[in-house]
């Protein structure tokens, strides 16, 4: 084989901060790509021995068993309270809350709001994928207007349920974040921008900065109904549009 | 001994928290126990600690969570409506074997009752509030002291354990000022490897109650639990008998109302009355076997509870010959009376 | 010829997307099946792959490395 009679590098392999092993996600589900990308920050900036995931309830609620890092659990929403407790007992630990977006803007929304006016020095990675992967593809507070889920047969319709919330917006209104950023996953380019933003999330931590919340538009193949690739598009045509992409923030002092 | 000085009950265990080497609290206001985070809040930046007023009682129990599994001793404290809320970060402290120490203040409900001191949560903190198969130890303080002694107790408990110890008190021994002697740390000191500091030099830990796969990992993990609960119902069951040895009247009672059974006792025998008092130091683990030997020379078992009856399922449960008790109880933050209490035991006689 | 991917089969679940994000489209996906039951990612002419990475950054299962051949 060629690569034995040449010399080479290898310019893309696991990161160390990723455990080596199969994954329960679906086929083309972005917390697969999101996980590798904080596991890439990690190592680039050698952390990985101060860090501490905590995961949601929702899909990701086994990241901690993906990272190889220390991990915790926590209840339905309360990320941002386990990640507040962590964090004031350590300060020196890199703390990172990974949040979906029934966690982040349904049950823990009182959580997410106040570790953000606080200030609190730790990481948000928000997963707005527009839909409750793990219970079965029920609405989120994210789910598009007229979008079909389990338990919006006919489409969200805003005048009963109101419309999606836009998590950056919210999070902007308050005055102690520094990085507030909205990114996408659904192609190249945007998965690099993606992980700039994280890596500048992670990074402000490590400074002691603040909080920091990169909201990232990702997709959920399977309760959508449609292929990897379909739903990539998905989230370029109806998403985007809906939730611009950007930072929204990015204080420097 | 330390000199004795003056305090209000919620103080003295705040104090009490500080010299067992809480330097974490979390928590939200409610009354009649808002003397405990205003008393934190003052306190806590001189010893180098953190106090944090969280959004909601729910946040508040899961920043203890979080700050548990940082290895810190941590506590939160609330009353009746706001333990209510914290059920569900029990749960999950079970689950996640994660040491803190929870104080629930009892006042006057259901719902949003009253501010006065109640007992009604008694159900709540011995059975389990939040889901899943779990215990959690609770102490029943009776005196100003004794919140600040079980306090101290409280947190060695914790994390000998790696259990929730939950102090139970109510509105009237949170507001009451007593003179006592502030207790002594007990230096005690307890490794914990499983805390999350960042994973150098070791493999990652992990905290977490969740069991997925294989299918028996979740009942191995209750059965450890168990385990861990028959050690301390075995070790850790704490009572005070007062007067039992020849009691033909036994009055069983825990915190405030045992302390108006003890008077209520004292002015019996002064009138000839062989009775006496069997006061819970630990509500779970119950004290059945003491609870047994002081009852076994009783014709009747007087329960006394500030609630319409909940204790009372134990006692019934831990006596031979269970018909012997009975029952007095007030509620939505009434008090028993003295003198009710001895014309129920004087009518045992006729 | 610059490099390629080096592809885990096993490991993948035959999402495809890497066959969208490739600039020269060489990703494609194998007509026989892997371990998972599912066709796999394979790459077509590695002659032609310009060792971009996009393939292994996008893929959300870790089944892609990008090796580069040194010079000379």
């Amino acid at each position: 084989m060629e690569t034995k009679t040449k010399n080479y590098k290898y310019v893309y392999n696991r990161p160390e901060s990723l455990v080596d092993k199969q994954t329960h996600y679906c086929p083309g589900c972005g917390h697969g790509i999101v996980h590798k990308l904080l596991a890439e920050i990690l190592d680039e900036f050698g952390v990985r021995e101060r860090a501490i995931v905590v995961a949601p309830v929702g899909c990701s609620v086994l990241i901690y068993d993906y990272m190889n890092i220390d991990g915790c659990e926590s209840a339905h929403g309360r990320a941002p309270a386990v990640a507040t407790g962590l964090k004031r007992v350590n300060p020196d630990s890199i703390v990172i809350s990974y949040q979906g977006d029934g966690d982040l803007l349904a049950i823990g929304t009182a959580e997410t709001i106040h570790a953000a006016n606080r200030g609190e020095n730790f990481t948000t990675i928000f997963i707005n994928n527009a839909i409750y992967g793990m219970t079965g593809g029920q609405m989120a507070p994210t789910t598009m207007v007229g979008q079909i889920t389990a338990t919006t047969p006919y489409g969200r319709d805003p005048m009963d349920v109101g419309f999606p919330i836009r998590g950056c917006e919210l999070i902007n209104s308050l005055e102690r974040p520094v990085f507030i950023e909205r990114c996408s996953i659904h192609d190249f380019k945007n998965t690099l921008k993606t992980k700039k933003a994280i890596k500048k999330g992670i990074k402000n931590q490590i400074e002691g900065k603040g909080y920091s919340f990169i909201e990232i538009l990702s997709t959920c193949p399977t309760n959508w109904g449609m292929k990897p690739q379909a739903a990539a598009d998905w989230v370029k045509d109806a998403m985007v549009p809906y939730y611009p992409l950007g930072n929204f923030r990015d204080r420097q002092e | 001994m330390g000199k004795q000085i003056l305090m209000k009950g919620n103080e003295a265990l705040g104090e009490a928290a500080i010299i067992a080497g809480c330097r974490f609290y979390f928590g939200y206001p409610i009354t009649p126990q808002n003397e405990i985070p205003a008393y934190m809040s003052r306190r806590l930046p001189e010893v180098g600690g953190t106090f944090l007023q969280a959004e909601s009682e729910i946040a508040a129990v899961n920043m203890v969570f979080g700050a548990s599994a940082a290895g810190a001793r941590v506590m939160t404290s609330t009353s009746s409506p706001g333990m209510s809320l914290k059920q569900e970060g029990l749960s999950y402290l079970a689950g996640a074997k994660l040491p803190c120490v929870v104080v629930n203040i009892m006042r006057g409900g259901p719902g949003l009752g009253n501010i006065a001191g109640a007992q009604g949560d008694y159900f709540q903190a011995t059975r389990g509030g939040g889901n899943g198969d779990y215990r959690h130890i609770v102490l029943t303080p009776a005196s100003v002291q004794e919140m600040a002694e079980l306090t101290v107790l409280a947190f060695d408990l914790a994390d000998e354990y790696r259990i929730t110890v939950l102090i139970l008190g109510d509105g009237y021994l949170g507001q009451i000022s007593e003179a006592l002697t502030l207790p002594e740390p007990t230096g005690k000191v307890f490794e914990k490897p499983w805390a999350l500091t960042g994973a150098k030099g070791r493999e990652p830990n992990k905290i977490a109650s969740l069991k997925l796969v294989p299918d028996h990992v979740l009942e191995e993990m209750n059965l450890s639990l168990e385990r861990t609960y028959n050690e301390i119902s075995s070790r850790e069951c704490r009572s005070e008998s007062y007067l039992t040895e020849d009691a033909e009247y036994l009055l069983v009672a825990y915190g405030t109302s045992s302390r108006i059974c003890r008077a209520a006792v004292n002015e019996l025998r002064e009138e000839g009355v062989k009775a006496g008092l069997f006061r819970l130091i630990t509500a779970w683990p119950f004290p059945a076997a003491a609870l047994k030997r002081a009852s076994l020379k009783a014709k009747k078992i007087l329960t006394v509870e500030m609630s319409l009856g909940q204790m009372i399922e134990d006692v019934r449960l831990s006596v031979d010959n269970p018909e012997r008790v009975d029952f007095y109880g007030r509620s939505g933050g009434m008090l028993p009376e003295t003198e009710e209490i001895k014309r129920r035991i004087k009518a045992y006689g006729n | 010829m610059r490099g390629k991917p080096i592809i885990n089969i096993d490991k993948c679940k035959g999402c495809e997307l890497c066959n969208g994000v490739c600039p020269v489209n060489i990703m494609s996906m194998s007509k026989t099946f892997n371990k998972q039951g599912v066709p796999y990612s394979v790459c077509i002419d590695e002659e032609k792959c310009t060792v971009c990475r996009a393939c292994a950054i996008i893929c959300p299962d870790m089944v892609i490395e990008v090796i580069k051949y040194e010079q000379g």
